[in-house]
């Protein structure tokens, strides 16, 4: 019974999962080909402007441009569904591998941003609950609401402005320098920037959230009999509260999954990071059709599947889950 | 369906479906009746059921069978509530145990008590504000607390909101759950005077919930004890202490203490050792009006 | 000198949005060893923030404005957080008033308690201190311990969790235990078996206990003494044969005449009017005398001090004084002047 049920619940989310999905296609399909530009940039470069009308009109053709955009959408779905989702017109490869180069860049930046940023969240929570009403704490809430205020982009260049333009101590762009590709120290000294741009705008708005609920389980009233047995302040936030507020900080880690990525999507832009962030921005600015959809439908389902994520944990320490409560004491239960 | 029984129940049983394929029988075939006009007891201690059946009484819950007649109405029978749904919202009025929690924290008291006449779409004689004060001033309270939040009354003060809430609205029947279980004894004593001055002004059916014996003695005419979901024993007050028949019921009397050292300490009080056969007996008649569950053995 | 706990002349003060409450005001008591002292109010009279105050279990925004605290004979008043943590649980526990509350939702009943025992004896080894978790479940009336231990606050009914809020007071067998309303929120049934098992750990662990009640049938069944609460102040102490007998404050009166018990046979119940004075800014003189039919002119402009009945019975009131008029008093049959 308890099984069937868990089933029927995964079945469930996979049915919504599919058709967010089926929309979030529709949607960012017809409004890209709705938006101005000219597509035939992107895979013609310069040359386009030196192209005449007939030159024009055989290269739409032989994109298939010229359908309504119903049919092209029919096209589109066929082959993706048999697994081929088209060539980039920019890079004139199939889009699978354009992102597939790109993608362990922004996994290096979101994935350890994310670690950064709940880990340092939790410290920072705690250690505000610990100081609370102090002055410390005081100061921190004060400077934590600033940081979590700017703009990304306008801290992003203002990091760059002063750390690689005036002191010249770190590079302003890229995931590595030109020719060595890839030794670790080099991949963190291009990391440094944009993984403080990340962490320093988030890290405030999930402190503020382990400190506020921090604070409401410290006035609960099991605090008081921990107290009244002789039990340490550090015990008791340590083991007690925190224990209280976990499992809530958990779900909400799933939830900001989205939130995080666009965060990443924008900084790396700024830093010409050769993320899917970058190529996102590229695709959209250059008409790069094929492109721009995998890479939405793809940050789409991490968006959707964090969602889903993050209510699967919300069920899973229900309350209501807890329903042995009754057992001892009625035993009228029967199964 | 004769008419002086305002409130009858038959056979009601409603089961809490938990995780899985367990579940709780909360009511089991519970049948009883209350007589129009009568303050009638219901005692029994937490999860005996009682609050679930002041819940499917006010069609909170839908009971998994069973019939409830209130004036000769099933209200149990969805058609049959949905045909007369304004009468039955308004005729039958519910208290809540704790009215910290069940008045909503962001109005005032003038709203609270008037909110149900505007639902039901009601035109008062004066005014809302005048109507308002009147029933405050039937609890107990007077037009100083018009302009009050919940939040700034004590617990006694908003018992007497909700009943002046409830007042309003000039109902037939009066459900309350445990309505003085969250006072002091001495706002107790307060509200069970209270609730007998009114009841006899106002002559509406009152059906009052407790956890233990004490006040009910004084308040109530006829009473039921119930223990984990089924009715034990129903009688006349004064008949129900003078001879209490069911083991249950004596325990529950034996379990008040005695505000007296000399006599109380030491006095050995009984537990009660559930009995399955004679739980799961049937409700018979002792005496005249008076009910009691017993086992097999005394058929 | 027998006392393990006595209290001189506390107050303590709250600051609040709407101004200064003072929910205890000027206490003095003592407690004997192996003693139990019943305190007894309406709600909001102060009794339960007068054991919190000792424990130093208030909300930050309390302190503590006058008194002393002594300890076998040691003043605790002015200590600090980590002095009291060495003294809470060992020296005084406390007992809550609604045990599903106060347990960790998150953590087994046995890690609960285990680490009552453990932070007052840190040498202890694992299977000593497992060994008494099981002594403590066993004390409190739980059976099967070894497999309850694993079950977490939910699993239990309001009555065993209550229990177990009590192994855990009694982990590092305290001297003076705080019973604040423990019975309350449990059924009727159930408050019986808690008190009895209270009365006999009591004996049997010579503990000085604090019950805090508002409920006189408890007081006569748990208590050796009585102090009446009103309004901060204790207004009449004394035997609990005294208090219950020979009451000599108006308010005990009056507490004693709302008791369903002693109204048999009568329509009305009799009630106490009013309501506890608000303690933002307690009224000149003493706090009940709009409450008291008795009140005389005095009592509007001055406090009264404590007037002395018997040796151990203590009441404050200006109906002691020598010349104040005489007036009896009997139960459930309202007041007779003379």
């Amino acid at each position: 019974m308890k099984k069937n049920k868990m089933i029927c619940s995964i079945g469930q989310k996979t049915l919504v999962f599919c058709a967010s999905i089926f929309l979030l296609s529709i949607f960012v399909f017809f409004v890209a080909r709705l938006a101005p530009g000219d597509p035939l940039e992107a895979y013609y470069g310069d040359r386009v402007e030196r192209m005449s009308v007939q030159e024009r009109m055989r290269a739409e053709m032989r994109l298939g441009l010229h359908d309504p955009i119903a049919v092209q959408y029919g096209r589109w779905l066929e082959n993706a569904a048999a697994g081929d989702f088209g060539i980039s017109y920019k890079y004139k490869m199939p889009v699978e591998e354009v992102i597939e180069s790109r993608v362990q860049n922004t996994l290096l930046l979101g994935g350890l941003g994310f670690l950064l940023i709940f880990g340092g969240a939790l410290l920072l929570g705690i250690f505000c609950t610990w100081q609370e009403g102090k002055w410390l704490d005081r100061l921190i809430c004060q400077v934590g609401t600033i940081t979590c205020a700017i703009p990304e982009f306008w801290l992003a260049l203002v990091l760059i402005l002063v750390f690689s333009v005036e002191l010249r101590l770190l590079p302003s762009s890229g995931a590595y320098d030109v020719g060595g590709s890839g030794s670790i120290g080099d991949r963190a000294v291009h990391l440094v920037l944009p993984m403080t741009a990340v962490v320093v705008n988030h890290l405030w708005y999930y402190a503020y959230m382990i400190r506020n609920k921090m604070l409401e389980e410290v006035r609960e009233e099991y605090i008081l009999l921990a107290k009244a047995k002789g039990l340490g302040r550090e015990r008791i936030l340590l083991v007690h509260a925190l224990r209280n507020v976990l499992p809530s900080y958990l779900s909400l880690m799933a939830i900001s999954v989205p939130h995080i990525l666009g965060g990443t999507y924008v900084v790396e832009a700024v830093f010409s990071y050769p993320g899917i962030g970058t190529l996102f921005y590229e695709s959209a600015r250059f008409q790069d059709y094929n492109l721009l959809m995998l890479i939405c439908l793809l940050s789409g389902a991490v968006v959707i599947l964090s969602n889903l994520l993050a209510q699967g944990i919300n069920e899973a320490i229900d309350p209501r889950m807890r329903s042995t409560a009754f057992v001892e004491k009625n035993q009228e239960v029967k199964s | 369906m004769a008419v002086e029984n305002m409130l009858e129940i038959s056979h009601l049983t409603y089961v809490f479906p938990l995780s899985g394929n367990l579940f709780i029988k909360a009511l089991d075939d519970v049948s009883f009746s209350v007589r129009r006009g009568e303050i009638f007891g219901l005692v029994g201690e937490s999860g005996s059921g009682k609050s679930t059946l002041a819940r499917l009484i006010m069609n909170v819950y839908q009971p998994c069978s069973g019939r409830i007649f209130y004036k000769g109405i099933d209200t149990a029978d969805p058609r049959a509530f949905r045909q007369n749904k304004g009468m039955l919202q308004t005729s039958r009025q519910f208290i809540f145990q704790d009215s910290g929690t069940s008045l909503n924290q962001r109005m005032k008291v003038e709203d609270i008590v008037t909110e149900p006449l505007r639902i039901a779409g009601r035109k008062p004689d004066v005014s809302y504000r005048r109507t308002a004060s009147e029933a405050l001033g039937q609890a107990g309270l007077n037009e100083w607390y018009l302009d009050r939040y919940p939040a700034n009354l004590s617990g006694g003060e908003r018992q007497r909101v909700a009943i002046a809430r409830a007042l309003v609205m000039e109902p037939e029947l009066i459900v309350a759950d445990e309505p003085i279980a969250s006072l002091d004894a001495s706002m107790q004593a307060q509200m069970v005077n209270l609730f007998h001055r009114l009841q006899e002004e106002r002559e509406f059916t009152f059906l009052f919930i407790a956890h233990d014996l004490a006040m009910v003695k004084f308040l109530c005419s006829r009473v039921g004890v119930m223990y984990r979901g089924r009715l034990v024993e129903v009688a006349e007050t004064k008949e129900l202490f003078k001879n209490p028949l069911h083991a249950y019921t004596r325990v529950l009397m034996a379990s008040i203490p005695i505000p007296d050292p000399r006599k109380e300490r030491g006095r050995k009080i009984p537990v009660y050792e559930p009995d399955s056969e004679e739980l799961a007996g049937e409700l018979l008649e002792a005496a005249p009006g008076h009910l009691v569950r017993t086992g097999r053995q005394d058929q | 000198m027998g006392n393990i706990l006595e209290v001189k002349n506390l107050s303590v003060s709250i600051d609040t949005e709407e101004g200064i409450v003072e929910p205890v005001r000027d206490v003095s008591f003592s407690l004997a060893e192996g003693e139990v002292l019943a305190i007894v109010g309406e709600s909001g009279c102060g009794k339960s923030m007068l054991c919190k105050s000792i424990m130093k279990l208030l909300p930050p925004s309390a302190r503590l404005v006058a008194g002393e605290i002594l300890v076998e004979g040691k003043d605790i008043a002015g200590l600090g957080e980590r002095a009291m943590e060495k003294l809470r649980g060992k020296v005084f526990s406390m007992v809550f008033q609604d045990p599903g509350r106060v347990l960790n939702p998150t953590m087994s009943i046995g890690s609960q308690i285990a680490e009552a025992v453990r932070i007052h004896a840190p040498a202890l080894s694992e299977e000593a201190v497992s060994e008494r978790v099981l002594e403590l479940l066993n004390l409190v009336g739980i059976e099967q311990g070894r497999e309850r231990q694993r079950l977490y606050p939910h699993n239990f009914s309001g009555g065993m969790k209550q229990r177990c809020v009590m192994a855990i007071a009694l982990a590092s067998d305290p001297r003076v235990l705080f019973a604040d309303e423990p019975t309350t929120s449990l059924d009727v049934t159930i408050q019986a078996q808690i008190l009895d098992l209270l009365s006999s750990l009591q004996k049997k662990l010579r503990m000085a206990t604090v019950f805090v009640t508002h409920d006189f049938g408890v007081v006569a069944r748990v208590a050796d003494r009585a102090a009446v609460m009103y309004a901060g102040k204790i207004v009449e102490i004394g035997t609990a044969e005294e208090i219950f007998y020979d009451p000599r404050h108006p308010y005990t009166w009056g507490l004693l005449q709302s008791l369903p018990f002693f109204a048999r046979g009568k329509r009305e119940l009799p009630v106490m009017p009013g309501s506890p004075p608000s303690l933002i800014n307690p009224p000149k003189g003493d706090a009940f005398a709009c409450r008291n039919p008795y009140a005389l002119a005095i009592d509007y402009e001055e406090a009264p001090p404590f007037f002395k009945v018997t040796d151990t019975h203590f009441a404050a009131t200006w109906l002691l004084a020598p010349g104040a008029p005489k007036i009896s008093f009997r139960k459930g049959g309202g007041f007779c002047g003379s």
